[in-house]
């Protein structure tokens, strides 16, 4: 790599180094099947281009791309979380209750929501980090934990936000449309180009993919492993509360079956966005392109009419596909270092 | 002089058994088990009543079967998540056979068994092919078996539903409804039932028993031990890797299978969503009876008697008459706290 970069300052030719430099960036190979399969979407069904389903595809996206933010990053320290989608339920039910039956003022209620899924997601850190019990098997057991007070806090049902009692400005904050999308919409792409500055251009996000790629060399380099690790279960807990209080207030009500599988979902647009499953490489711009992907992917489908069961059925071959090609590249980055 | 010395002999002698019992991985688990039975029977003493213990042990049996495949998977260093939806898979493509070939045509005619055990055999057949699959991912293709499997798991169960549209398939043969569904050895009779120990349960503690000796006494279980402890010193030790990984994949697909159509049997339909979030209870099964999630480590009495711990739990919990959604909160901390204990356990091993 170093000597080719050297040939093309020799002859100056900039404009040839521009272009194999943006091919050297992992998310242009996730890109272009984004690309495919956008065309392949306009040429099926010209109805995908309306900037209705446009905005749609936004809206929708962004409600668990929130949480997946959180999973990308835990997982980039060599973790996995299954329990995300459990806690979104707990922390919506939750919420739906504090605002309802127990008449807490709305913004100590979300503050409180927050904190709640912080807990549950720092307990989750803390067990596997401290204790070193698997991360999967941890977050199984805390899937369990969290459905299951989730459905005791509301006897198994969905608890509606009457928009009354101060919570009309809430809720209406929830549906609203700026631009045709909703205030998460935004808050998610925010949060999208903040993590990638932090991951790209500060120590910490460097400390994250030291971390994953070899945690002991990062510990003998002088890294608190241990912290990196367990501050990503705690930015994971502050963006499943975020999701939270934004799905509560779309939809008006918390409802404890909310969230199943989301943690798939996210996972799989973790794989198909380059981010390497065994941790230590990967970028919040691959991560937005899996997200993009897996709800272009659904939208589409639905566009066609398809059998909805059909949709896992696809999702499953794409996500084995992705993860063909994570390692792909990641043979050819090891090849090029050897 | 002499005497002394064969006694003292003989002392450490008892001494080493106690320890030996002691240090065997399971007593360790199986300690909760009985306390948890007991707990339960105090509090509520029809716990321990005929129809309740009969009705456990056939509602066990069927993750049960699943479990004894994904503990040889683990001990080999795998895992499968996919097993819930296999599950389904078997129950609804044998009852599908059944129903729409007539089996074999020869439905509703003498030798309809002969029909439905085809059916069922070339189930086990087809399920097998998505272990082979899923062994071709993970051990040819290198990817990680929980990505494989979790993708496995969305296609199996999408199949599932697109070819059925989420509609059970009935009426079965009466054959597979009732001989196979209802089978059972008779042990008491209350009021005019008679209860006794189900065919999945037989099933079960055959598969629990056949793999068990092969586990301890075979080449067969001592590759899969090597395999999970260290893949590279054992493919170095000329131990075939991936013949075992691959054998341990089907094992585990088959034996999901042929619980999902005992199931099927027993509640006499190919219901689609059959085998629905297994996964996760079988895992946790297994990692409470001690099985090492990181392979190489664990038997299959652990994970009998962590299944046994899991279903008891939550039959126990109604019984006991808790707010039945407290069940999946109570199984976490259960979990949580068994594999903590197990590890502190181990460690102290290392250290003595």
């Amino acid at each position: 790599m170093a000597d080719s970069e050297l040939k093309n300052v020799k002859t100056g030719n900039a404009g040839l180094k521009f272009i194999k430099k943006i091919f050297e960036i992992q998310e242009v190979n996730t890109i272009l099947p984004v690309l495919i399969l956008v065309i392949v979407a306009i040429s099926l069904n010209p109805g995908f281009v309306t900037p209705l389903n446009l905005a749609a595809i936004g809206r929708r996206m962004s409600m668990w791309g929130l949480v997946a933010i959180g999973e990308a990053l835990i997982i980039m320290t060599g973790n996995f979380d299954i329990s995300i989608g459990a806690i979104v339920a707990l922390a919506c039910t939750f919420f739906a209750v504090a605002a309802t039956t127990w008449h807490i003022p709305l913004v100590i209620a979300i503050l409180l929501t927050i904190l709640l899924s912080v807990t549950f997601s720092a307990i989750s850190g803390f067990v596997v980090v401290k204790l070193k019990i698997n991360s999967f098997l941890t977050t199984i057991a805390m899937l369990f934990i969290a459905r299951g007070l989730a459905r005791t806090l509301t006897y198994s049902r969905p608890v509606p936000i009457a928009p009354a009692q101060g919570s009309a400005i809430f809720l209406h904050f929830g549906q609203a449309e700026p631009l045709g999308m909703s205030w998460n919409f935004f808050v998610f792409i925010a949060l999208i180009i903040v993590f990638q500055v932090i991951l790209k251009k500060t120590a910490y996000g460097r400390k994250i993919y030291a971390t994953g790629d070899n945690p002991n060399v990062a510990r003998l380099s002088g890294i608190n492993t241990d912290n990196i690790k367990i501050s990503m279960f705690i930015i994971s807990g502050v963006m499943i509360g975020l999701a939270s209080v934004f799905l509560t207030a779309k939809e008006a009500m918390g409802n404890p079956v909310w969230g199943m599988g989301w943690e798939l979902q996210a996972i799989a647009a973790v794989a198909i966005g380059g981010i390497s499953l065994i941790g230590g490489a990967g970028s919040m711009i691959g991560l937005l392109i899996g997200v993009i992907m897996m709800q272009v992917i659904g939208n589409i489908l639905i566009l066609l009419q398809i059998n909805l069961n059909m949709q896992s059925v696809v999702l499953g071959v794409i996500m084995i596909f992705a993860t063909i090609l994570d390692l792909k590249r990641r043979n050819r980055i090891l090849g090029k270092i050897d | 002089m002499a005497f002394e010395k064969n006694n003292a002999q003989i002392q450490k002698k008892d001494i080493s058994v106690i320890s030996r019992i002691f240090s065997v991985q399971e007593v360790g688990v199986i300690i909760p088990l009985i306390v948890l039975i007991l707990l339960f029977y105090f509090l509520n003493n029809a716990f321990l009543s005929a129809p309740n213990v009969f009705s456990i042990l056939k509602v066990l049996a069927f993750y049960g079967i699943v479990a004894v495949g994904e503990t040889l998977l683990i001990l080999g260093g795998d895992i499968d998540i996919s097993v819930g939806s296999v599950a389904g898979f078997g129950a609804v493509f044998s009852t599908f056979l059944m129903m729409k070939f007539s089996c074999f045509g020869l439905l509703n005619t003498p030798y309809e068994w002969i029909g439905v055990i085809a059916c069922m055999i070339i189930t086990l057949g087809a399920c097998s092919l998505v272990g082979f699959l899923n062994g071709f991912l993970v051990v040819d293709m290198k990817m990680p078996a929980f990505i494989v499997t979790i993708a496995t798991l969305w296609a199996v169960r999408g199949a599932v539903m697109v070819v059925t549209n989420g509609n059970p398939i009935y009426p079965l043969p009466l054959f597979f409804m009732d001989t196979i569904g209802r089978a059972q050895i008779p042990i008491v009779k209350v009021g005019t039932e008679v209860l006794g120990i189900s065919l999945p349960f037989i099933v079960f503690i055959i598969l629990v028993v056949v793999f068990e000796i092969l586990l301890r006494r075979s080449k067969f279980g001592r590759n899969i031990y090597a395999t999970g402890s260290n893949r590279e010193v054992a493919k170095l030790a000329g131990i075939n890797t991936r013949k075992v990984r691959f054998m341990n994949f089907v094992i585990i697909s088959m034996l999901a299978g042929l619980s999902g159509m005992l199931v099927a049997a027993f509640t006499r339909q190919g219901y689609p969503p059959i085998g629905d979030s297994w996964e996760m209870f079988i895992i946790a099964g297994c990692a409470i009876g001690g099985i090492a999630l990181a392979g190489g480590y664990g038997s299959l009495i652990g994970t009998l008697i962590g299944v046994f711990i899991m279903n008891i739990v939550n039959t126990g919990l109604v019984m006991v008459g808790i707010n039945t959604f407290l069940q999946g909160t109570v199984q976490g901390v259960i979990i949580l706290v068994a594999v903590y204990v197990d590890i502190i356990r181990r460690n102290r091993k290392v250290l003595s």
